[in-house]
């Protein structure tokens, strides 16, 4: 399983890229792997506001449908329009082409109190064996 | 929690295991998709061994099995097969099955994984006349090889067994067991299930994969499975299939034989279809890349007409894809889908949605 050092990683397997005041979200390579072959994605629009652990879109497998879930709150400015076309990149390269949004940090936001709440890679990996 | 005899080998392949029938069985090995494709282009192998294994037997087996089930017995000969059911009283399906007639007194129903008590209890509560009744289920393993190429692969191991035709089959040996060969399968491909003492299910099964390797054959899983059979058409029982609803209503009136004069359910089948049938079960593909699933209601405008018994991706189409239950009087073929309550458009479609 691939876990880069420098995410985030929330409980319910999303990650989070922090760049400044720029968030890049998708799910992880543990969640990609349990839903086995995506192959229909739906994100939220541009502009939306989102608080953290707010619904961001849902990932289709043949057989099954989950929601993500934003693992920190800001609006999204981006959204990857590759991977709504391609949604099979989320099982081949879950942290990079398929990121899905980027956010815009909330610049009054309590990031620092809801960066609490996130994993870093060492206590993500261990939160996913203990769930297997 | 029951396992087949192939679960250690299944482990060994990277299989995912899901609970189905009762049974921890394979749901994916590579993936639903490749296992998908493989059937359709080549050749895959599925454990089945959870399916139920019925024996009647005795001097009035063919007279009872055509009181118990609609479509003909009598007409079977021996090495033939067919598709039929367990029906109630009411006309509604307790299951469906094959029968394949063994010999002039011998039949096997291969039945559900999650209906074989239920089934058994049924045909024992109307046994009549001189026979037994055993469920050979805990004995018996089923392994099926589908695909285009799954005559190449089944050749070397059962010697000229593409010479079978459709629902026939042979006895063949296998390490000194029996095994009954049969061109069935449940996927609309050209495929072979082999019946076969549990003993040796390990080794045909390293058998046919040996043979197959030339051919790119792969192990399926039940969830490819499951996309097989729903861009077919075939009902699940369970999904299509229940015990308050008539085959009628599921396109599957060919089955039922109403030139006999007697079997249970005759009557109530004969009444539904003089009053005709109030849902009729369709296809239906979506217009976008939405995916259907179970339950979603269907609608016509702004009024509920039916509802999803199965929905998933089809790998062949690239698309999401429905099988509904939809109020029989309803000629519109463009239809929505509520999906998690936004509005979907999809197109009413001839079963099955690939045509073979």
């Amino acid at each position: 399983m691939q876990l880069p050092k420098d995410l985030k990683y929330t409980k319910e397997h999303e990650w989070a890229r922090i760049e400044g005041s720029t968030i890049t979200v998708g799910i992880t390579d543990y969640a990609q792997d349990k839903l086995g072959d995506i192959v229909f994605i739906e994100l939220g629009e541009t502009g939306t506001q989102l608080k953290q652990g707010d619904k961001l879109g849902t990932v289709e497998s043949v057989k099954s449908v989950s929601d993500v879930f934003t693992p920190l709150s800001g609006s999204i400015k981006e959204v990857n329009k590759e991977v709504i076309d391609h949604p099979e990149l989320i099982n081949k390269d879950p942290y990079n082409k398929a990121w899905m949004v980027r956010l815009s940090a909330d610049p009054k936001g309590s990031m620092n109190s809801e960066m609490a709440k996130l994993l870093d890679a060492d206590a993500y990996e261990k939160y996913c064996k203990e769930a297997d | 929690m029951h396992y087949t005899s192939l679960y250690e080998t299944h482990k060994k392949l990277g299989a995912r295991f899901m609970e189905f029938g009762g049974f921890e069985m394979p749901l994916q090995y590579t993936g639903i998709i490749d296992e998908h494709l493989s059937v359709r282009n080549r050749a895959g192998i599925f454990d089945v061994s959870h399916m139920g294994e019925i024996f009647i037997e005795g001097e009035d087996a063919e007279s009872f099995c055509e009181w118990l089930t609609p479509n003909h017995v009598s007409r079977l000969a021996e090495g033939q097969a067919e598709y039929t059911f367990l029906l109630n009283e009411r006309g509604g399906v307790i299951d469906d099955m094959i029968i394949y007639r063994l010999s002039g007194k011998s039949f096997m129903f291969c039945v559900n994984a999650s209906n074989t008590d239920k089934d058994f209890r049924w045909i024992v509560q109307n046994k009549r006349g001189n026979i037994s009744i055993d469920d050979m289920s805990q004995d018996i393993g089923m392994i099926s090889v589908q695909g285009p190429l799954s005559g190449r692969v089944a050749e070397p191991v059962f010697p000229s067994v593409s010479r079978l035709k459709r629902f026939s089959f042979d006895v063949r040996d296998f390490m000194n067991k029996q095994v009954y060969v049969s061109r069935t399968g449940y996927t609309g491909e050209d495929g072979y299930e082999c019946f076969v003492d549990k003993s040796v299910v390990v080794d045909l099964w390293n058998a046919l994969m040996d043979s197959g390797r030339t051919h790119g054959i792969k192990p399926v899983g039940l969830g490819a499975r499951d996309t097989l059979r729903a861009e077919m058409g075939y009902p699940l029982y369970g999904m299509e299939l229940s015990e308050t609803m008539t085959p009628l209503s599921a396109n599957l009136g060919w089955v039922i034989k109403m030139d006999k004069k007697s079997f249970i359910g005759r009557d109530a089948l004969a009444s539904a279809a003089r009053q005709g049938i109030s849902k009729r079960l369709v296809g239906i593909i979506m217009n976008g890349k939405s995916i259907p699933r179970h339950q979603n209601p269907v609608l016509l405008k702004d009024r509920v007409i039916g509802e999803v018994t199965t929905g998933t991706y089809s790998p062949s189409l690239s698309r999401g894809i429905a099988m509904a239950y939809i109020d029989n009087n309803i000629e519109a073929v463009d239809v929505g889908i509520d999906i998690r309550s936004i509005l979907h458009t999809g197109t009413i479609v001839q079963l099955p949605f690939i045509k073979k």
